[in-house]
């Protein structure tokens, strides 16, 4: 509906508009002159398939637009009937050359608010049953263009055209188009911007009246440090003094490339001018340089953020402020970088003295390690504890347990030990670790609180001296372990192959090209291979008829018959070869010959169930084939179905290779090759199907019956 | 040309009627989409009713299809948007919420015609509920055999105060809101009234319009109806005017009050005392039928229609003398009222909804008529049915506009839950008041060539 009465109206406009336009000024025939040149201006503008409107005609319709009102009136009356029409690129271009007009011509904007009820639908496409037309790439683009032309229209223009208003609200409202809200998220960050400088502003405030006392405190922090400084350095020296003849006592050194190896060595070893006198200093000092890393320093980056964002009316304050502070982080850095300077770094310092009071505790563990153990081979640490300490019970099992994990080990390290222990130790059972360990050897109750602890409880009194019985225990500790596959290494195939090497296939008993997997020399040849002079013997019975089997199979695949024949033949002979040789042979040569035997015989047989399968199939094949055939000539419809016509691609592939593109050519729809694969798919499944049809029901179960030729 | 007309008032030469009227009928000839007032619609639905009351021309209610009926004041506006638009929020408002509410689409909303504490909404619930505007609350209700499609009051009733409703039922049927019982049930259409119209000079006449294609003309003290219009039936033109010495501008508005009342006594003398009076043609006519027909119709009068299809609009001219029909055959047809003839004024090719009831506006000199045609409000000349001019600015289907005598304002509802003002503007004044309130915008809406 819409588009026609649109169409109507706007040919029903057109005409009086320009009579109008003629009437209003008939004398002036460069008006008349300057409307043509519009409209063929706007012709030009639209009848490309570039994606946008070219801006030097652009330029040129604004300026003739600019001329006069009758060029803009022949513009809107123009662009509205390209707007109309069923492509959506013309309908692109010529939104684009609309919008340009209507945001610059108040007369542009008077008439088409008029129509924006007839225009919008052709540019949004938001009516179900009038769609944008194709292409569907421009037609995208169209309704994007629009719809952000729209909200920018409404926002510049939406107080004086109640149209745009009522647009917009219908557009959002009714229709449910997606606007993309770009003015909202602006306006959303311009009020955010202003809300952040109000703050910054408010804290500038602030800043006036605090910053002398902030500076005061860093200035008193930095000085308090400097002195504490100046005090460890006099202290320092006094101590170099006589203490020089210590071997690794620290030397002051003057020279930066002895200062930096003798931060390295304070990074290893200890460098402590720190004692009991000069505590005091040092804890003063760490306080305060803690104050001024942590929270000066982290203080003024702050402020200087700040300042930097914050935008005044009266910027020499801000300057300023912010130069002080520059100088100020200079300072803290500078003094801060003195401190690590002097090896001073007095967290590090914090975090040694904690170290320190560890390894005290530690001390034992210490000792542990280099206490002389009276089996002094072992070098492992483990076996060492374990040989030291039996007192805890613990600890045995410990030792143990890890005697038991790395068994071979253990039993390098116990050629030493007394036989006793050895012969326990090899027989002793290799188990995983578990809370069974806990209780080994022992048989006795368990006290079910067996840590001791107090414990209160929800559900009721509890007994103290519960005792699980042994019986008990010994069931909830009865062994269970998991089946482990013992790995098996399969042999590879180790046939020759003919571009030379063997096959690396690792299968089970049969390689698939090869046959069963037999043991092969370096060569690729089989062991019962070199027997191959006995040929001569080949049972004549049995190879006259495998012969007249392969016969029998209408002769077509010669080839596979000569190999299996020869395969057979083989076998056969390796039987006579077990013959001969099993006189001659142990009853070890009789087994393994008897196993091939009954491989060969299965083999056949299965070689017979396989050939007869496939003949079956091929029958049913050529059944398949003939009925085809007959269901194509049948129908000339199902036959054209099958074949595309050549000619068709062919005129299709020349007109898109040859011709440039046109606006004609957009609509077109593009032929891909997955359309080409689909249509494919189709016309042979369709095919398909047919045939199924036709054939399945009379057929079927005289085919499954009868697998014979027709 | 306006200074010439306010000087000739200021000598005395013009009269201050025909001033009137003249400066009426520019305004109701400039009407465009008012963008110094809106509405803001609380519906959520179609607007299917518009009306504002008869007492003091102020209040505009409407009903929408999501069964919410809303009031809003149309002089003062709730806020101002932007310096100078005028945004007219509702001031009552009942929806499906309402512990009364209608539960479907409200089909018709009309005020009691004497004052406004009272207002009738008629619904597709079957119900026709009588609401009290100042606490909002539901003073009576009455069922309904099927969809209400219409309601209606007599605009000059003095005697009754009757409400009548046309269903989905085949009787039109009268509820009494003094009693709250029906008092009359009117059969004679064969199938649903869409249109229901008092007339204007006579509280008892009443005029239906069925979805069987009649219109039928009931007196509510008689029984049975007394006329059904045939389209086949016609008179050329309007009736000639009973002073040939007043010429054809003055006899528009002057004709107005004169004539009415005149044909008011016409019909209610022909009624009931059956006196041949104006011309031989029509009395013979009248005559024929009274002997014949009433108050049962012989089958082929009684069979008459006057659309091919529904009649899905009714309206009377201000002066009672004509009537106005819109079918689902797309064709507006004017009928002499007196005579029962169509008057073969050809109005131009139009488009108009088929199933739901449209409600048509007449300016009150009755020389414009305001039909919904699908989208648009088109306007035509009543007398030569000429397009006067389309008011485009819907996007969805039109379905009822009210012409405000008092303000020279067209309101339209549609089925994009809009109601739009058209009012008259007047070019010079508005640029007079853009100039004054220009400053504290923030774009001017002016020509901004870069290049």
């Amino acid at each position: 509906m819409p588009r026609s009465t649109v169409s109507s109206s706007f040919a029903g406009h057109r005409t009086p508009a320009a009579e109008a336009e003629m009437g209003s000024n008939p004398s002036s025939s460069a008006a008349a002159a300057a409307e043509s040149s519009m409209a063929s201006l706007i012709e030009r503008a639209t009848s490309t398939t570039a994606p946008a409107v070219d801006p030097v005609l652009l330029r040129a319709i604004k300026s003739s637009g600019r001329a006069s009102d009758g060029a803009i009136r022949d513009a809107f009356h123009l662009l509205l009937s390209l707007m109309s029409k069923p492509h959506s690129h013309v309908r692109l271009l010529a939104f684009s050359v609309a919008d340009e007009l209507f945001m610059r011509s108040k007369l542009f904007r008077s008439l088409l608010t008029d129509a924006l009820d007839g225009f919008l639908p052709l540019a949004v496409g938001f009516r179900r049953a009038h769609p944008l037309p194709p292409p569907a790439a421009s037609a995208g683009l169209l309704r994007k263009a629009a719809v952000q032309a729209l909200e920018r229209w409404h926002h510049l223009f939406g107080a004086h055209y109640r149209q745009l208003r009522l647009a917009v609200e219908y557009l959002k409202v009714s229709a449910r188009v997606q606007f993309p809200g770009l003015r909202a998220t602006v306006e959303a960050r311009a009020a955010r911007e202003a809300r952040t400088q109000e703050i910054l502003t408010a804290k500038v405030e602030q800043l006036r009246q605090s910053l002398a006392s902030i500076k005061a405190e860093i200035r008193s922090t930095m000085d308090e440090i400097r002195n504490g400084l100046e005090i460890i350095r006099a202290e320092y020296e006094k101590f170099e003094g006589y203490v020089n003849d210590d071997d690794d006592a620290e030397q002051e050194i003057a020279s930066l490339s002895m200062r930096s190896i003798r931060m390295a060595s304070l990074m290893a070893g200890e460098w402590l001018p720190e004692t009991q006198e000069n505590e005091a200093v040092f804890d003063a000092l760490r306080e305060a340089y803690r104050l001024l890393v942590s929270k000066h320093l982290v203080t003024v980056q702050e402020w200087i953020s700040v300042l930097v964002r914050v935008n005044l009316q009266d910027n020499r304050f801000r300057d300023s402020a912010l130069k002080e502070f520059i100088d100020v982080k200079n300072e803290i850095r500078a003094v801060r970088d003195r401190c690590s300077e002097l090896g001073l770094d007095l967290d590090n310092v914090r975090r040694r003295k904690g170290d320190q009071e560890e390894e005290d505790d530690e001390f034992w563990v210490e000792g542990n390690i280099e206490a002389p153990s009276p089996a002094k081979v072992q070098s492992s640490v483990d076996v060492a504890s374990t040989s030291r300490d039996t007192g805890k019970g613990k600890k045995v099992v410990g030792g143990v347990k890890s005697d038991i994990g790395k068994a071979p080990v253990a039993g390098n390290g116990t050629r030493n030990l007394d036989p006793e222990k050895s012969k326990l130790f090899a027989e002793a059972p290799v188990v995983p670790w578990s809370s069974v360990l806990d209780r080994w050897g022992s048989s006795g109750d368990a006290h079910v609180n067996q840590r001791g602890l107090e414990l209160e409880s929800h559900w009721g009194r509890v007994d103290n001296d519960a005792v699980i019985p042994a019986a008990k225990i010994a069931e909830l500790n009865v062994h269970s372990s998991v089946y482990r596959e013992a790995p098996v290494e399969i042999l590879p195939c180790h046939a020759p192959l003919k571009k030379g090497g063997l096959c690396q296939r690792r299968d089970l008993k049969v390689c698939p090209f090869h046959g069963p997997i037999v043991p092969r020399d370096a060569e690729g040849n089989p062991f019962e291979q070199h027997s191959g002079s006995f040929g001569a013997e080949v049972d004549p019975v049995e190879h006259c008829d495998i012969r007249g089997n392969s016969n029998e199979l209408n002769g077509n695949r010669d080839g596979d018959y000569m190999e299996e024949a020869s395969s057979s033949r083989m076998t056969d002979i390796s039987n006579d070869y077990g013959n001969i040789a099993g006189t001659h042979d142990l009853g070890n040569v009789t087994v393994e010959l008897a196993r091939q035997a009954i491989k060969n015989v299965r083999k056949r047989d299965m070689d017979h169930k396989a050939r007869e399968r496939a003949q079956r199939q091929r029958i049913r094949q050529h059944n398949e084939d003939v009925l085809r055939e007959a269901a194509i000539a049948s129908t000339s419809y199902s036959a054209a179905a099958y074949e595309q016509p050549p000619e068709s691609w062919g005129r299709r592939g020349r007109r898109g290779k040859a011709k440039a593109p046109t606006l004609a050519s957009m609509l077109k729809k593009k032929v891909t090759s997955k359309d080409r694969i689909a249509e494919r798919l189709l016309n042979t499944r369709a095919t398909d199907a047919t045939i199924r049809e036709a054939s399945h029901d009379e057929d079927m179960s005289y085919r499954e019956a009868f697998p014979n030729q027709w | 040309m306006w200074l010439e007309e306010v000087r000739g008032r200021e000598r005395g030469e013009l009269r201050a009627r025909r001033f009137e009227a003249a400066a009426r009928a520019r305004r109701a000839a400039s009407l465009a989409l008012s963008n110094r007032k809106e509405f803001a619609t609380p519906h959520h639905g179609a607007v299917n009713s518009l009306q504002v009351d008869l007492t003091e021309g102020r209040y505009l209610l409407s009903g929408a299809s999501d069964g919410s009926a809303a009031v809003f004041d149309v002089l003062n506006a709730t806020d101002c948007e932007a310096g100078f638009i005028a945004k007219h929020k509702h001031i009552l408002l009942v929806d499906k919420q309402h512990q009364n509410g209608h539960k479907f689409a409200i089909s018709a909303a009309v005020w009691y015609p004497v004052d406004t504490g009272l207002f009738v909404t008629a619904s597709f619930d079957q119900y026709v509920k009588v609401w009290d505007t100042n606490s909002t609350q539901v003073v009576m209700d009455f069922k309904m055999p099927g969809k209400v499609f219409t309601a209606a009051m007599s605009p000059i009733a003095t005697t009754q105060m009757l409400i009548a409703t046309g269903s989905a039922d085949v009787q039109v049927r009268l509820c009494d809101i003094a009693s709250g019982a029906f008092t009359h049930t009117l059969s004679g259409h064969r199938d649903g009234i869409m249109s229901l119209e008092w007339s204007a000079s006579s509280e008892w006449i009443l005029m239906s319009g069925g979805c069987d294609g009649a219109i039928r003309f009931w007196d509510i003290r008689r029984a049975g109806c007394f006329r059904v219009l045939d389209q086949s039936q016609s008179q050329l033109g309007r009736r000639p005017p009973l002073l040939k010495s007043t010429p054809e501008n003055d006899h528009i508005d002057s004709l107005g009050h004169s004539t009415s009342t005149r044909s008011s006594a016409q019909k209610r003398t022909r009624n009931s005392k059956n006196s041949p009076k104006l011309r031989k043609s029509q009395n013979l006519t009248q005559g024929h039928m009274q002997q014949r027909l009433h108050p049962g119709l012989s089958s082929s009068q009684n069979r008459a229609t006057s659309h091919y299809g529904a009649v899905t609009g009714l309206r009377t001219t201000k002066d009672g003398m004509y009537l106005l029909s819109s079918g689902s055959d797309s064709r507006l047809r004017l009928w002499d009222i007196d005579s029962g003839c169509n008057t073969l004024v050809n109005f131009e090719a139009m488009r108009l909804q088929t199933g739901k009831p449209l409600q048509l506006a007449v300016t009150e000199d009755p020389s414009l008529v305001f039909v919904p045609c699908m989208a648009s409000i088109k306007a035509y000349n009543l007398w030569s049915g000429m397009t006067f001019r389309a008011f485009r600015g819907h996007y969805e289907l039109v379905n009822c506009c009210y012409y405000s005598e008092q303000d020279q304002e067209l309101y339209t509802g549609s089925n994009d839950r809009q109601i739009l003002v058209w009012s008259p503007s007047t070019p010079a004044f508005t640029e007079m008041e853009d100039d004054e309130k220009r400053q504290g915008l923030s774009a001017a809406d002016e020509d901004n060539w870069s290049d």
